[in-house]
């Protein structure tokens, strides 16, 4: 049997490059390799930051999350006007919760508080709050709303990317399919809440850059 | 000069044809134990009548449920989100496709040992073994020897088809070890308009852990059937500073079965069909990921060595020595970022190499040239490319998705060549381009209503452009019903070994043209509580200008050729339930009808009918599960136009976790029944069905540091 070498043929090598743009391959190769290393010097250069946006798949559970965390969180006595005043619990912004499952959780009561929820926008007076839930479509505004909630009892929980850091006492993460959270201890001290060591056991403890800084 | 005998690498060998002789093998209808058939209808019949007090509750809304969860059962909840079918996360009742994910925990629970394991139990799935390499069967398609080219398979997003054959690796050649696995989320159907050529019949996207999801140092070994072992390593943590950062390594040996018995080669000059000790396999793999800020840079190495007991290409048989080297790896660097105004800028660039290497032991001496030679066959491939994505939410009705890559084949080369005395056969150096632009937009019309439409083009150096359009429709009437309508069209480009290669035996054909599929396919997705659901499903792909292998009459070498047509048409149903405290189980029947129209013989290796279930039993709470799973495959056509018998195989796990802190122990019975069967074997072979593996065990241990 006779041995049939392939010659190189005009398929290769950007034959129909060639035929198409009316210059040679090297030099489009060239051209976007070019294009790539200039578009990765500017991506590199770039300070903003990054952030993922979650889909609504998971609010049920995290708004169980938020309900959980009123049992383990112990508000100063003075936070409640009398016995039977609610627990107000916050949604700053775009409410991503279902009707459906804020009405249920307006059944429940709390320590004998029954559960008021309600949606605020991110100027209103958010120190009425037991808790203000900050969602991933106003963390422009979380540090300003943090800031703004500095010396009252409110337990801010958020769930975005250094949340906890910019000093909000509870962020919400998903690590692996799953939600867990983070504990910002020093700002939940500052704000006079008691955390249960049960909850903290959950949590991944984590500090902020300390409280004074920005001002 | 040495005369070289008729061989053909990786196409029908005539030698190969003549020795298959005229043999009748018909469905074994005793295949399918009463045993078995019991297992699958109380599995079934448990699904829904479990705990019927339970359900009730579940009818409700989902929220009491919920708000009664401990802290400790609401971290446990899977976040059912997938990111691959129209590139970003949503919801998978809002994917413009049909999906399936896999999670670490099943594949820690049922004990699945490679990717081929997770993948033969997704519903319509399945997959066959040469003993060399697997592959999967999709809607019925599943040709022997075809290497997995019409799939995407995906890893963190990056692409594993290789430049050569366009393939994909699923057994112990895939490149990452399971353990790293974090999900594994499968989209059915053409992919065209977001994934590149090859998502013809669906994308596969396996999704690493990060290192925040191991903890520290952590390793596992295990011991198997065969003279099995396999080791692994890893690192990972989450850094304060934000550096996320995961190592690993594995390592395999199996010594493989000791004796193999191929009928084919039942006769006293040829061991009477045993092949001793030729079926060994081994492999080293390598990942690391690093992610910071926006910056993701993960990459993978993974070489595998199989010996090949089937005498493949007229090799010799009972020897060792003829064996193949896969060796696949990539690096990988994306950013991800906001641009303004609401747009978010992905770009992902990357660096691969795919290395076939096979060493085929034939004698020469019936042509009056030595009695052992070692031929040398390789596939060598090199590429990098870029790929940029835009995306932007609209207001809240619309989602903007464009994009557009560029990949330099810089190296496909192909050889063959005798080592000793040196004759080269063949040998082809080439390098080529693609270039794709697409877009993508979701548009929710009403609250109840979304449309999907995507457009893509292509441009290949090998034969031209192609545009292919898709559009979805998806329906949500009520809270827990949903409809999708698909259409899509899709192609398969030629690959390199399609077009080029051209060792003796063998024709090149440069001027073959891409395949194409108009696919149809409606969906209906149904929860009737919040942990029971049904999907069921009808499609029809008719694929045109099929690429197939044909015998040139004048000369007998084998060519590639766009010829004929082949209708895939189906319908399944599944369904899923799991219960508090982790009791699962799952059940689908897929029937599929594969016709190539004027085709006097059927499809090869397309069963018409397919069953598999699983359940995964919690004996202690969160610590001791046993899992069992089962498929059947109804009987398959052989390229000899023979049947593979009809066959069920089932496999038990009982797999144990912080009995003691930080220890994971999994002991697994695969093929309990021991179920004798055999899958289709392509071309190349003399064997027209391949023996698989009986009953085998497997132990392992893993132990958080």
């Amino acid at each position: 049997m006779s041995i049939r070498l392939q010659k190189r043929g005009d398929w290769g090598s950007g034959g129909g490059w060639r035929f198409i743009m009316g210059v040679d391959s090297r030099q489009i190769r060239r051209a976007s390799f070019s294009i790539i290393v200039a578009g990765w010097l500017f991506l590199a250069s770039s300070p903003t930051a990054h952030s993922q946006n979650e889909e609504s798949v998971e609010y049920p559970v995290k708004l169980a999350f938020l309900y959980n965390f009123t049992k383990f969180v112990e508000w100063p006595p003075d936070s409640y006007r009398n016995q039977g005043s609610p627990l107000v619990m916050c949604i700053v912004g775009d409410d991503p919760f279902s009707p459906d499952l804020e009405g249920e959780l307006r059944t429940r009561t709390v320590g004998g508080h029954p559960v008021e929820v309600r949606t605020m926008r991110p100027n209103d007076n958010l120190s009425i709050c037991h808790i203000a839930f900050v969602p991933a479509t106003e963390k422009d505004q979380a540090a300003r709303i943090v800031r703004g909630l500095k010396g009252s009892s409110t337990l801010t929980v958020g769930e975005t990317e250094g949340f906890a850091a910019l000093g909000g006492i509870i962020n919400l993460t998903v690590e692996g399919n799953k939600l867990h959270f983070e504990v910002n201890l020093p700002a939940a001290e500052r704000a006079g809440l008691k955390i249960s060591a049960k909850l903290l056991s959950l949590a991944k403890i984590v500090h902020d850059e300390g409280p004074s800084k920005g001002d | 000069m040495i005369v070289a005998p008729a061989m053909s690498f990786r196409s029908p060998a005539q030698t190969a044809r003549k020795q298959r002789g005229s043999r009748l093998e018909l469905a074994n209808p005793s295949a399918w134990p009463l045993v078995q058939r019991t297992l699958i209808l109380i599995i079934i019949s448990l699904l829904p009548f479990l705990n019927p007090i339970h359900v009730l509750a579940q009818d409700k809304p989902d929220t009491p449920d919920l708000l009664d969860k401990s802290l400790e059962d609401l971290m446990s909840i899977e976040i059912d989100s997938v990111s691959s079918a129209s590139g970003f996360k949503q919801k998978v009742t809002e994917a413009p496709a049909s999906v399936t994910i896999i999670t670490s925990e099943e594949i820690q629970r049922y004990g699945y040992r490679t990717l081929a394991d997770i993948l033969r139990n997704v519903r319509g799935f399945y997959v066959s073994y040469d003993r060399n390499y697997s592959y999967l069967g999709v809607a019925g398609f599943g040709l022997p020897g075809q290497y997995n080219n019409g799939i995407t398979l995906l890893v963190d997003g990056h692409r594993l088809n290789d430049n050569i054959y366009d393939g994909n690796l699923l057994g112990t050649d895939f490149p990452i070890d399971v353990d790293l696995i974090d999900r594994v989320e499968v989209i059915r159907g053409p992919n065209s308009s977001l994934y590149v050529a090859s998502a013809f019949l669906g994308v596969i996207n396996v999704i690493t852990k990060r290192g925040r999801d191991l903890q520290k140092v952590s390793g596992a070994g295990e011991v198997g059937s065969y003279g099995t072992y396999q080791g692994r390593l890893s690192y990972g943590n989450k850094f304060n500073n934000g550096l996320d950062l995961l190592l690993s390594g594995s390592s395999y040996d199996s010594r493989g079965q000791d004796q193999l018995f191929f009928k084919e080669f039942d006769n006293p000059a040829t061991n009477n069909g045993i092949a001793v000790n030729a079926d060994d396999d081994q492999f080293h793999q390598f990942f690391a990921s690093a992610s910071w800020g926006g910056f993701t840079l993960h990459g993978a190495f993974g070489s595998r060595d199989k010996g090949i007991p089937t005498a493949s290409y007229g090799t010799i048989f009972d020897v060792t020595g003829t064996h193949t080297i896969d060796a696949r790896g990539y690096v990988d660097l994306q950013y991800d970022r906001e641009v303004g105004h609401g747009w978010n800028l992905a770009n992902r660039t990357y660096y691969d190499q795919y290395n076939n290497d096979g060493t085929y032991v034939y004698d020469y001496s019936d042509s009056g040239g030595p009695s052992r030679v070692l031929n040398e066959n390789f596939a060598h491939g090199k590429w990098w490319g870029d790929e940029v994505t835009l995306s932007k939410q609209i207001r809240e009705t619309q989602r903007l998705t464009v994009g557009s890559e560029f990949v330099d084949n810089f190296q496909q080369n192909q050889g063959n060549y005798d080592l000793q005395p040196f004759v080269q056969y063949f040998s082809d150096r080439r390098t080529s381009n693609t270039f794709s632009v697409y877009a993508q937009d979701e548009i929710h019309l009403r609250r109840d209503l979304i449309l999907n439409l995507g457009l893509r083009y292509d441009y290949y150096s090998t034969f031209g452009g192609t545009t292919n359009p898709r559009a979805a429709l998806i329906y949500n009437p009520w809270t827990k019903t949903t409809f999708k309508f698909l259409y899509g069209q899709s192609f398969r480009a030629p690959n390199m070994f399609e077009l080029f290669y051209d060792a003796p035996g063998n024709e090149a054909n440069p001027s073959l043209r891409p395949e194409t599929l108009k696919s149809t396919e409606l969906v209906w997705e149904q929860s009737f509580a919040n942990h029971f659901r049904m999907t069921a499903s009808g499609f029809y792909y008719p694929i045109h200008r099929l690429i197939s292998e044909q015998v040139d009459t004048a000369d007998g070498n084998a060519f590639f050729t766009n010829a004929g047509s082949l209708n895939l048409r189906g319908l399944d149903v599944s369904l899923w339930r799991s219960f508090p405290g982790g009791l699962e189980g799952t059940a689908s029947y897929t029937f599929q009808d594969a016709v190539s129209p004027g085709a006097q013989v059927p499809v090869t290796n397309s069963p018409k009918h397919l069953i598999q279930a699983g359940i995964s039993v919690p004996l202690v709470k969160q610590k001791v599960f046993a899992s069992m799973d089962l498929q059947y495959l109804s009987k398959r056509a052989t390229l000899a136009g023979q049947y593979s018998g009809a066959y069920a195989v089932t496999n038990f796990t009982l797999f144990t976790r912080n009995i003691f802190k930080g220890c994971e122990v999994s002991a697994g019975l695969y093929n309990v029944f021991n179920q004798d069967y055999a899958d289709p074997g392509g071309n190349g072979l003399a064997e027209d069905t391949i023996p698989q593996d009986g009953r085998n065990f497997r132990i392992k241990v893993g132990y958080q540091f």
